[in-house]
């Protein structure tokens, strides 16, 4: 080895980390070669003065201060899972009995939110036209020409039982069970003898597609309504025939004369003689054809709102509303000379197909039926 | 390395660790088994600790949190190495990161070498020189304990860490190897130039060795 190896190797000499052959090596150049004697030596004198360097002390609340940190630690992890989960008599039921609220909670949010069909007015009105027609009006014991009060007719009606006779359905249709109210047809028969409500009508809803317990639950309901319902129909039917049934008496009463003037234009109204300008017996019943607006809009279902509001504050009627996932259908009742303003209205709303000037009724009033 | 001779004390001998009951019931959840082994282990990490960093408040902190990681940690400590030695890997690793820490702290400080390492609670006064020497001797002696202090500060991290386990504080070669993850030629260099270093600082500082 030559005089720099050595050299290096004079540190690991002092520790005694050398081999047997590399000591030999060392101790035989440094007897030789006083340089290295030399840094031997400092280097000795330089690990005495490290090894003399003293210790320092710990502090004395070093112990304290680790144990009380590693203690704080080591209860906060059992602290947490103790409180989580013990005491197990107490808080083990707790918490089956949170999460079974928990479940009952989600069932109920997962069947209140899911779509569904309320039954409203719609079953009502379904409920009326599904209803037997209307008994013929007990023959009035009031004199011609006088007409009864509205609460004679009435009285009978209401010292009916309240349960009804069940509505009318379709021979073969099944039976709902459990006393459900069963379902109304999609066409009901009316009796031609009475003349439609006022009150505007709805498209009937799919039957199948409604749940069973909707129809339990508004059973009572429903039932009361379309006695109602019946009642007012039944009272109006009985007036309307009295009033026919007295003029009749009067005209057989008064013979040809009374049927003179009646044709010459004087004398009751043609409504009641059914003489006038040979429009039928019932003039009430004739009506030009309703004239059909159809209504282009972005969005159908905004729509509905501008649109019943234009009708309303054109002076329209709405008549019927049907009002389905693929088009929309408003039966309107309007007087002839407010048309063109319900036109320009809905013109505002969207595009508009310009109908033909539509033919007005006796009454002055036309028939629309704006689809969109 | 198995034909080296080490400086060794019988309670260093490989594959024995008289820390092996404690660190066991310490392992069940006995905290009385740490603390007994916090009192036996904190003086030699906390000295550790103050010649590398060479700060006594930082040392403190350094060994707080170097028996603190290991009581974390203990899960990943397998036996393979003597638990003395586990810690003072935890140590020295805890160390260096303080000193790299004050050394970007201090970076736009101006150098002073009077003051950088003499602290209120750290330094001479924690030094307990033999009562036989004299006055002028301990005087002499504390000098000399500073200067020293101040030529291991002025070496570099890998020969600091070298120097202090192996001449302050008599670790085996195959110890430092096992704490600072190097070859045994790596720690023999590492100790050759860094007592060549001090050696020269010293001369220079105090003249003759």
């Amino acid at each position: 080895m030559e005089h720099k190896e050595i050299r290096q190797m004079l540190s690991s000499y002092l520790d005694n980390a050398v081999s047997h052959a590399e000591r030999s090596e060392i101790e035989k150049h440094l007897s030789v070669c006083e340089n290295c004697r030399t840094a031997l030596a400092d280097l000795e004198r330089t690990l005495a003065h490290l090894k003399s360097l003293p210790e320092v002390e710990p502090p004395p609340w070093l112990t304290a201060k680790i144990v009380a940190q590693v203690r704080d630690e080591a209860e906060q992890k059992q602290g947490f899972w103790r409180r989580l989960f013990l005491p197990i008599p107490v808080k083990l039921p707790l918490e089956v009995l949170a999460l079974l609220c928990l479940c009952v909670t989600g069932y109920y949010l997962a069947h209140t939110t899911a779509p569904q069909m309320k039954l409203t007015d719609i079953s009502r009105e379904a409920r009326k036209e599904a209803a037997p027609p209307l008994a013929p009006a007990q023959p009035s014991p009031a004199v011609p020409g006088r007409l009864p009060p509205a609460s004679r007719s009435t009285a009978p009606a209401e010292k009916k039982p309240a349960v009804l006779p069940p509505p009318v359905s379709p021979p073969n249709a099944a039976e709902p069970q459990g006393g459900y109210a069963s379902p109304p047809p999609t066409k009901a028969p009316i009796d031609p003898t009475v003349s439609p409500a006022p009150s505007p009508r709805y498209r009937v809803p799919e039957i199948a597609s409604r749940p069973e317990a909707e129809w339990a639950m508004s059973e009572k309901e429903a039932m009361q309504r379309a006695e109602a319902q019946r009642e007012a129909l039944q009272r109006e039917a009985s007036q309307r025939e009295e009033v026919v049934k007295a003029a009749r008496e009067e005209s057989k009463t008064y013979g040809v004369r009374m049927k003179k003037k009646a044709s010459s234009g004087a004398g009751y109204p043609s409504e009641v003689t059914g003489a006038s300008q040979g429009r039928g017996a019932a003039p009430s019943e004739y009506r030009p054809e309703p004239v059909e607006i159809t209504l282009r809009v972005d969005d159908p279902a905004a729509a509905v709102g501008s649109i019943e509001e234009a009708v309303t504050r054109s002076g329209g009627r709405i008549v019927r509303r049907t009002y389905g996932e693929t088009g929309r259908l408003l039966s309107v009742q309007l007087e002839a000379r407010k048309y063109a303003e319900l036109i320009e209205r809905l013109e505002r709303i969207g595009t508009l197909r310009k109908p033909p000037l539509p033919d007005a009724g006796e009454d002055g009033k036309v028939d629309l039926l704006i689809r969109w | 390395m198995a034909g080296l001779s080490y400086n060794m004390s019988d309670d260093r001998q490989p594959g024995f660790d008289d820390d092996a009951e404690l660190v066991a019931s310490w392992r069940h959840g006995e905290i009385a088994a740490f603390e007994a082994l916090v009192r036996k282990h904190q003086k030699r990490m906390l000295n550790i600790a103050f010649r590398i960093t060479g700060d006594y408040e930082d040392a403190c902190e350094v060994a707080q949190d170097a028996f603190v990681a290991a009581f974390r940690g203990i899960g990943s400590f397998r036996g393979a190495a003597r638990f003395s030695t586990w810690l003072t890997s935890i140590t020295v690793n805890l160390s260096r990161n303080r000193l790299q820490q004050v050394q970007a702290k201090r970076q736009n400080e101006a150098y002073s070498l009077d003051c950088q390492f003499v602290g209120e609670e750290c330094g001479p006064a924690h030094e307990q020189p033999s009562p036989a020497l004299s006055a002028l001797e301990r005087v002499e002696r504390l000098d000399l304990h500073e200067k020293l202090q101040d030529c291991i500060a002025a070496l570099a991290a890998e020969f600091r860490e070298a120097i202090v386990l192996r001449d302050l504080q008599d670790f085996s070669y195959d110890e430092i190897c096992m704490v600072l993850k190097v070859r045994a030629g790596t720690v023999k260099s590492r100790l050759f130039r860094a007592r060549e270093m001090v050696k020269d600082c010293l001369k220079r500082a105090v003249g003759v060795l």
